[in-house]
């Protein structure tokens, strides 16, 4: 069973006023990384996830989230 | 992290580089494969020229790209530790082109050696045919999955 992983970085950035690069910059990956996060097509390792969080300075469950299974 | 989001970008970039050189190379096996059968035609060695000229500017462009990578600096350690999306993706294609080039060999079976003779390649090149196969697909899924995420995000952006 697949479950599709939620994230709420677009509304981080928004919140921060920042752009794709701008948190590529931050944590040490490509935009393009970043990017295809943010639309669901890459799922992040644990490391990524957690300095994605550590960024933010919030938990990892506050940015990422399992969807509901229907 | 500047120095690492630097080498993340060249990592992409190089990781685009190495599938789009793969068509060149695959061109390359399949008109050495074809000349083998028909011969030296003029034809077959302007394609030639051509690709090889192409795949000289991708190993220039490339080696360009790991010397920049390189000067930003940064240990072999932490450069492993990079992840990305591209990355994964060459892995997957790689993946990809390596099972749907067995199941295509296999289902194909004798047929392959057939149609093989049939389009004039010696039995001897069947292993450049098949090599050329492994790298057209392996660069058709890289660029077709980006292709697709790039409109995953364009859709995205305009939400």
């Amino acid at each position: 069973m697949t479950v599709p992983l939620q994230n709420r970085i677009r509304v981080f950035r928004a919140e921060h006023r920042m752009s794709q690069s701008d948190l590529a910059k931050a944590i040490g990956v490509s935009r393009k990384t970043i990017s295809t996060i943010e639309v669901g097509r890459f799922v992040p390792s644990t490391v990524i996830a957690l300095k994605i969080a550590r960024y933010f300075k919030v938990s990892v469950e506050e940015i990422f989230s399992l969807a509901e299974p229907t | 992290m500047e120095q690492q989001y630097k080498r993340a970008e060249i990592r992409d970039a190089i990781n685009s580089l190495l599938a789009f050189g793969a068509l060149p190379y695959a061109a390359l096996l399949l008109l050495d494969a074809f000349e083998a059968g028909f011969g030296a035609t003029d034809t077959i060695q302007t394609l030639g020229w051509i690709a090889k000229a192409c795949l000289a500017i991708v190993v220039l462009v490339c080696v360009v790209m790991i010397v920049r990578k390189w000067r930003a600096g940064g240990t072999r350690a932490e450069a492993a530790e990079i992840e990305s999306y591209s990355t994964s993706l060459l892995f997957r294609s790689a993946t990809v082109s390596w099972g749907l080039t067995l199941v295509i060999l296999a289902i194909m079976d004798n047929r392959y050696r057939s149609l093989l003779e049939v389009m004039g390649v010696p039995f001897s090149r069947t292993g450049d045919v098949t090599a050329a196969l492994m790298l057209i697909v392996f660069s058709l899924a890289y660029f077709g999955s980006t292709f697709l995420s790039n409109r995953a995000e364009a859709r995205a952006a305009r939400l």
